[in-house]
C-alpha cells in the first residue's frame, strides 16, 4: 500500500551562528522542522566526514509502567530489526556498504543512535534513519531473538561488581522515580522480554515521534545542503496520534541518611559509595556547575582526599566523584575501590567523606582553587569536547538533551563562570547532607 | 567517489637534524590550526615484552613510574624545570587539564596529552622533563607496585572473564617462556621484585633515541618545534632499536585450556599465530577476512550473525588479525599496541553454563569453514566496500591520527596506513582474499581457551559425543537453524584427552 504523507516540512523556527565569543566557536545552526524534529549541526574540520546522533528524548526514566523496565534500552536493541521497507538484514547491509560506523546506547535519561559515515554517503543514511524511525516494522521471532541478546547482556553485566553496587544504589536512594532501576531493568522484567511483542508498541508510539527526536550533524558538511537532505526524509515522518502520555512519578523529598550493603559470593574488592540527591541539570542557575566543581575540587586527582588516601595512605586504588546531570533531581557520587591495605577501613573512609564535605559546608573554598578549576573544566572542554566529530556530536546530543538549543553549550561556561567560593558553600550546604544521603558498600567473599 | 578517500595532511616523518652525531629520534608532525589544540605522542619501542626474566611488569612499571614518579629539576631545550613530586605535578598541570596518559604494551610505552595549542609550550615543557628527568620517587613504586599486584591478583583472575581468556590464549599460543606470555602488568611474582634500582636501570636502557618516536599535531609553533627538535638529543643513544620477538613455536593438533574462573558463564577464545603484521604485503587481506568473518564489536561478520543474531547465543563473536588489547572497553582499534608478531584470534562473549560446549564447537566449526571454504563472494564484496568507506573513520580526531602515524613509524611504513588499507581493500579480490585465509588459517593446529566455573563439567562435556544447545522457553528456530544446531553439536574439535588441560585463572597472572 502506498501512503502519501502530506506533512511538509516547513522550518518553524531557526538560529545560526558563527564564531562567538563562546566554547562553541565553530560554525553551527539549529532548525525545528514543522513536525516539531529538531536538527542540530555544527561544522567540524573532518575533510570527508561527518558525524550524526539521533537522540530519542527518552531513557529508563521514562519507563514508569509496573513489569516493563528496560524498555527503552530493549527499544535501542530493536530499532536495528528492521522496517516496512527494509528487512534487518539489508538495513544492517546498508551501512556496511557504506562504512558506516554505527552503534546505539541507552541511558536513564535518552536513548542515542549515533554513527560516523563518509560525507558523500550522508543522505543515504539519512533516508535509511528516517525510514526505521518512521517504519520500524518486526515480528514476534525478531523480538524473542533480540529479547535471548538483550537477557546476555544482563547476565554479561551483573557478573560485574560495579553493576550490582549501581543496581543497589538506584533501588537504595528512589523510593518512587525510575531512577530507581539501571538501564538494564529489573531481571524479572528482562528475562519476560520474550513475551513483551505487543506491549512494547505503546512506548515506541509514545517516545519515537518526530518531536521527541532530533537529528545532529557534526562534520564536514553544508548546512542548506544537509539541512534539504533532512527535511526530505524527515519531513514526511508524522507526528501521528500521540499515545496517553504517562507521569513520571516526583520521588519524595528525602529526610533520611539511608545505607545498603552488597554481598558477592565471590572475592573482590570493597566497594563504597556514598551519594546525595541533587537538582536536575539545569544552566538556569548554578547548581550544576557548582556540583561539578566541588566533585573535582573535593574529590579529584588533586584534591586533599586523594592526596591523603590514595597516594598517602594508599587504603583506595579508585576514587571517582560527578553527577547531577540528570533531566529529573538525580544523584552526585563519590565512588571509592579500597585496596589490599584499605580493608577493614571504610568506617574511617565514611568519616573521612563527611568530614571533606563538612569542609565546605563550613567554609568557601578559596578563589584561587576555584579558578584553577574552572579554567580546567573550560581547557578539557576544548581538548574533549572538540577531540573529534564524535565527541563533539555526542556533547551537542547530550547536552540539549536537557535544553533544546545549542546555546546550551555556552551558558554551561557562562554559569561556569559566575560560581564563586560562596555559592559552593551554598550549594553544599543545600545538597550534600546527611538527609539527603545514600551509603551503598560492596563485599566480596573473603 | 574521489572523495571519500583519506586526505593526506601535512604528515611528514623525519629525522632531526640538531644533533651533531648519533641517532636522532623520528619525528612525525602533522601540522593544522583548524581547531585551538596540540597533542603530543612520545613513543618508546618497549614494553613487556622487554622485561628480564623474574622481573615480569618492569616495563609497564617503568613507564608509570615515569609519568607519575616526579620529576627532578632540569634544563630542557632552554626551558628551566623545577624539580616537582607528583603531586606537585599534578597539581601544575590540573588548571590545565593536561591529562597525561601513559600506556604500555607488549612493544611500545607512550606518552601523549592533547593541551590548548595556548598551553603548548607549557604542557610540552612537563612532558619533555618527564621523559628526560624523571625522579622516580620509591614511595610511588610502592603504590604502584601495590596497584598491579591488586589487579594482578584479584582483578584480572576474577572480575574480567573475557580479558582473562584473551590473555590465557596468548600465553598458550606464544607459550610460556616467550616474550608475549605474560600481561603487560607482569606477573604477582615479577612485580613483587622490582625495586627502583630495577626502575632505574631499565630506564637508562631501554628509553633511548634508537626507541624514540616524537609525534606532535595540530598547532605547532615554531618554538615548540625547535624545543622538541634539540629537547630529546639528551637521551643515550642506546644500543639496540628493539626487542628480538620469536615466532610463535610451531604446534600440531588442537589444544583445549580450561580457564577455572568465579564466574557465571562461559567465554570462549580460540587462535593461531600468523607470520603477517601490518608491514607484510598479504596483511591488509587477511585484516579484510577478520573483519568480513567477525569485526570488533560489530554486525559487521559471519560469526555475528551466526552465533548472535541467529542464535542469541551470546552478546558477540569477533575475530582479528592483530592484537586488539582491552577490545571489552574500547570500540576504536587501539593505537600504541603494535606487535611484531601477531595472531588470528576468534574472541566468543560469554553464554549460559549450558551452551558452553556449544559455543566452543560452533566458533571452531565456523572457523573451520572459512579455512576450508573462504568468503562468499557476497561477503567479499560486502566487507571491501565497507572497509573503503570505513578506513578514513578510524581516525577522525587529530589524537587517533597521529596515533595511526606513530604506529607506521613502528612497522616501517611509509605515508599514511589508513589510506594504504584503504588503497589496499579498493585493489583486493575475492580469489586473493581466500587464496591468503587458505594459506595462513590452520584451524588444525589451533589453541582454544575456554573461561567456566566448572571444569570438570566442562571437560566431561567437551569430550562427550554432543554439545547440544537449548534455547529459552518459548523461542522456535527455523528447520534449517535447528538441522544446523545438530551438526554443530556433534562437530568434531579433534580434541584427544590428553590435549585438555586445566589451570586456575590465577595460574594465569602468577608467574
Amino acid at each position: 500500500m502506498l501512503k502519501i504523507s502530506m506533512v511538509l516540512a516547513i522550518v518553524v523556527s531557526m538560529g545560526t551562528a558563527s564564531a562567538g565569543e563562546g566554547i562553541l566557536t565553530l560554525p553551527h545552526k539549529a532548525v525545528t522542522l514543522s513536525n516539531g524534529l529538531k536538527v542540530y549541526m555544527v561544522k567540524y574540520p573532518s575533510p570527508g566526514v561527518v558525524a550524526y546522533e539521533l537522540p530519542v528524548h527518552a531513557g529508563s526514566r521514562n519507563e514508569v509502567e509496573k513489569g516493563k523496565t528496560g524498555f527503552a534500552h530493549f527499544f535501542e536493541h530493536l530499532m536495528f530489526r528492521g522496517t516496512k521497507n527494509m528487512t534487518s538484514k539489508q538495513f544492517g547491509e546498508l551501512y556496511v556498504r557504506l562504512g558506516n560506523e554505527n552503534n546505539a546506547w541507552t541511558s536513564n535519561e535518552m536513548t542515542d543512535y549515533h554513527g560516523v559515515v563518509a560525507s558523500i554517503y550522508l543522505p543515504k543514511i539519512l533516508a535509511a534513519e528516517a525510514d526505521r524511525f518512521a517504519n520500524l516494522e518486526f515480528d514476534e521471532k525478531a523480538l524473542r531473538d533480540e529479547a535471548g541478546a538483550v537477557l546476555g547482556e544482563y547476565n554479561k553485566d551483573v557478573a560485574q561488581p560495579d553493576f550490582l553496587l549501581e543496581e543497589k544504589m538506584a533501588a537504595t536512594a528512589f523510593k518512587v522515580h525510575p531512577y530507581g532501576h539501571t538501564t538494564m531493568g529489573y531481571k524479572e522484567d528482562v528475562v519476560k522480554f520474550t513475551e513483551r511483542y505487543n506491549d512494547v508498541w505503546p512506548f515506541f508510539r509514545r517516545y519515537y515521534r518526530p518531536s521527541n527526536v532530533s537529528v545532529v550533524l557534526v562534520g564536514d558538511i553544508d548546512f542548506n545542503k544537509s539541512l534539504k537532505d533532512i527535511e526530505k526524509e524527515f519531513g514526511k515522518w508524522a507526528e501521528g496520534k500521540p499515545e496517553a502520555p504517562v507521569e513520571i512519578p516526583v520521588e519524595p523529598e528525602q529526610t533520611d541518611s539511608r545505607s545498603a550493603d552488597v554481598r558477592l559470593d565471590k572475592p573482590t574488592q570493597t566497594r563504597l559509595e556514598v551519594a546525595f540527591k541533587v537538582p536536575a541539570f539545569s544552566t538556569k542557575t548554578t547548581d550544576s556547575e557548582a556540583l561539578g566543581l566541588l566533585a573535582e575540587m573535593l574529590f579529584g586527582v588533586t584534591s586533599d582526599f586523594q592526596k591523603e588516601f590514595r597516594f598517602e595512605k594508599k587504603w583506595l586504588d579508585s576514587v571517582s566523584a560527578g553527577g547531577g546531570e540528570t533531566v529529573d533531581p538525580g544523584l552526585w557520587l563519590v565512588s571509592l575501590r579500597l585496596s589490599e591495605a584499605g580493608e577493614g577501613k571504610e568506617k574511617e573512609l565514611r568519616a573521612a567523606v563527611d568530614k571533606t564535605l563538612e569542609s565546605v559546608r563550613a567554609k568557601e573554598p578559596s578563589q584561587e582553587r576555584l579558578d584553577a578549576t574552572k579554567k580546567r573544566f573550560k581547557n578539557a572542554a576544548l581538548t574533549g569536547w572538540f577531540a573529534s566529530p564524535e565527541a563533539l556530536a555526542k556533547n551537542v546530543s547530550w547536552y540539549t538533551n536537557f535544553e533544546p538549543d545549542l546555546g546550551v553549550l555556552d551558558r554551561i561556561f557562562e554559569r561556569l563562570r559566575d560560581v564563586e567560593p560562596k555559592t559552593l558553600m551554598a550549594v553544599a550546604r543545600a545538597h550534600l547532607t546527611n538527609n539527603h544521603k545514600t551509603t551503598v558498600t560492596l563485599h566480596g567473599a573473603k | 567517489m574521489k572523495n571519500i578517500f583519506i586526505a593526506l595532511l601535512a604528515l611528514s616523518v623525519s629525522s632531526s637534524a640538531a644533533l651533531a652525531s648519533g641517532v636522532s629520534p623520528r619525528f612525525v608532525l602533522m601540522k593544522s590550526s583548524d581547531l585551538p589544540i596540540t597533542t603530543f605522542n612520545i613513543t618508546f619501542r618497549v614494553g613487556s615484552a622487554d622485561d628480564p626474566k623474574g622481573d615480569e611488569g618492569l616495563a609497564n612499571l617503568t613507564a608509570r613510574m615515569l609519568r607519575e614518579g616526579g620529576v627532578a629539576a632540569a634544563t630542557i631545550a632552554g626551558m628551566k624545570l623545577p624539580a616537582r613530586t607528583r603531586a606537585e605535578l599534578e597539581d601544575f598541570l590540573f588548571p590545565l587539564s593536561a591529562d597525561i596518559g601513559v600506556s604500555a604494551e607488549k612493544e611500545q610505552v607512550s606518552l601523549s596529552v592533547t593541551s590548548t595549542g595556548a598551553d603548548a609550550e607549557t604542557v610540552f615543557g612537563v612532558l619533555a622533563q618527564l621523559i628526560l628527568a624523571p625522579a622516580f620517587a620509591p614511595a610511588e613504586l610502592d603504590r604502584l607496585k601495590a596497584e598491579e599486584l591488586d589487579a594482578l591478583s584479584k582483578q584480572l583472575p576474577r572480575e574480567d572473564q573475557e580479558e582473562l581468556g584473551k590473555a590465557a590464549l596468548d600465553q598458550v599460543i606464544y607459550g610460556p617462556s616467550h616474550p608475549y606470555a605474560h600481561v603487560v602488568q607482569g606477573t604477582v611474582k615479577g612485580v613483587g621484585g622490582v625495586t627502583i634500582d630495577k626502575v632505574r636501570e631499565f630506564y637508562r636502557s631501554m628509553f633511548t633515541r634508537r626507541r624514540l618516536t616524537v609525534g606532535i599535531a595540530g598547532v605547532v609553533s615554531p618554538r615548540l618545534l625547535a624545543r622538541a627538535k634539540a629537547a630529546f638529543g639528551k637521551l643515550p643513544e642506546g644500543t639496540s632499536d628493539r626487542a628480538e620477538i620469536p615466532a610463535a613455536p610451531a604446534k600440531e593438533g588442537v589444544r583445549l585450556t580450561i580457564v577455572k574462573g568465579p564466574f557465571d558463564a562461559v567465554g570462549a577464545h580460540l587462535g593461531q599465530p600468523i607470520p603477517l603484521n601490518r608491514a607484510s604485503p598479504e596483511f591488509g587481506d587477511l585484516y579484510l577476512a577478520s573483519w568480513a568473518f567477525g569485526k570488533h564489536r560489530s554486525f559487521v561478520g559471519r560469526l555475528m550473525s551466526h552465533v548472535r543474531e541467529i542464535r542469541g547465543l551470546n552478546y558477540g563473536t569477533y575475530s582479528y588479525a592483530e592484537d586488539f588489547p582491552a577490545g571489552g572497553h574500547h570500540l576504536s582499534e587501539p593505537t600504541q599496541a603494535a606487535r611484531t608478531r601477531q595472531a588470528f584470534t576468534v574472541w566468543a562473549r560469554p553464554t549460559t553454563m549450558p551452551n558452553g560446549c556449544f559455543l566452543l564447537r560452533q566458533i571452531y566449526r565456523e572457523t573451520n569453514l572459512l579455512a576450508t571454504e573462504g568468503l562468499t563472494k557476497a561477503e567479499f564484496d560486502l566487507t571491501k566496500s565497507h572497509l573503503v568507506g570505513n578506513a578514513p573513520l578510524l581516525a577522525t580526531g587529530l589524537e587517533r591520527r597521529l596515533g595511526y602515524a606513530v604506529d607506521s613509524v613502528f612497522y616501517g611504513l611509509k605515508g599514511d596506513y589508513l589510506a594504504r588499507l584503504q588503497k589496499g581493500a579498493q585493489a583486493a579480490t575475492h580469489a586473493r582474499v581466500n587464496a591468503v585465509i587458505k594459506k595462513y588459517l590452520h584451524p588444525d593446529r589451533m589453541d582454544m581457551v575456554v573461561v567456566t566455573p566448572d571444569p570438570d563439567k566442562y571437560r566431561e562435556q567437551v569430550l562427550g559425543a554432543k554439545c547440544e544447545i537449548s534455547y529459552a522457553s518459548g523461542v522456535t528456530k527455523a528447520p534449517e537453524v535447528l538441522a544446523e544446531d545438530k551438526v554443530i553439536s556433534t562437530y568434531p574439535l579433534g580434541l584427544a584427552p590428553e590435549r585438555i588441560s586445566v589451570i586456575s585463572s590465577e595460574s594465569v597472572f602468577d608467574k
